[in-house]
């Protein structure tokens, strides 16, 4: 949630996911890295660096949310479904997609069941940024 | 208190257009302000809370959220189709029709 009104930066607290299967108490979030591939094009004369130019398309990535196991797993149905992450500050970022690998981590003594929750998006709605 | 449905949208962020999800904003509006409720897709009218709710109001957002869903689908089905010609249904007199007939062929 943001911190004030004068210092920019703000925390994950009071973000929440929602997609169609429940994903129970969530601990952690992680966001999509955006990406584009490179392609070499570089000549014979060239020297030094590398020439490069950038791909035609870009990869939406994947959200992985870390859940306290809560007695059910996510199921792996290949459907379509949208995730939405809302900020603490109101904003969100949405998109279709499908839960690609669930991991659901070790057991230990003194330590937290959980489960790892992958979703992909598949680049047909969004991912879109909706300002607070 | 009034719950209201607002289309889930936003900017794609790899070609900078407005997008429109199948999903919808669950809003609880009242004269000091309003707080989003969590979100429902337009194909189900189970609410996906991001807030904590009490059971009772839970039930009672539910409610509200089916009824405006309800009212919508209804609304949607309510399009009136204009009235055809009458000589689409009504063959007209001397009409060339397709019929098969065989002194056709002699």
């Amino acid at each position: 949630m943001p911190y004030s009104a004068t210092i920019t930066g703000q925390t994950g607290q009071g973000s929440t996911v929602t997609i169609a299967s429940a994903v129970g108490c969530v601990r952690s979030v992680t966001l999509p890295t955006f990406s584009m591939d490179s392609i070499d094009a570089s000549c014979l004369s060239d020297t030094g660096f590398m020439k490069k130019i950038s791909a035609d398309l870009s990869d939406a990535g994947e959200v992985q949310i870390v859940a306290a196991y809560g007695g059910a797993s996510q199921e792996l149905t290949g459907e379509q479904e949208t995730i939405t992450i809302t900020f603490g500050d109101g904003g969100s970022l949405s998109g279709t997609g499908f839960i690609s690998a669930v991991d659901h981590g070790s057991l230990e003594t003194g330590g937290l069941m959980e489960t790892t929750t992958t979703f992909t998006f598949d680049g047909d709605t969004g991912p879109a940024y909706s300002a607070a | 208190m009034a719950i209201f449905l607002e289309p889930l949208e936003g900017r794609n962020i790899a070609t900078g257009e407005t997008q429109v999800f199948r999903r919808y904003k669950v809003i609880d509006r009242d004269v000091e302000g309003q707080c989003l409720l969590g979100y429902v897709d337009w194909d189900t009218s189970n609410i996906m809370f991001i807030v904590k709710v009490d059971p009772m109001s839970e039930a009672k957002f539910r409610s509200q959220v089916a009824k405006i869903l309800d009212r919508e689908e209804a609304a949607m089905n309510s399009v009136v189709v204009p009235d055809r010609p009458e000589s689409y249904s009504t063959p007209l007199q001397e009409e060339i029709t397709d019929e098969f007939n065989e002194s056709d062929l002699t």
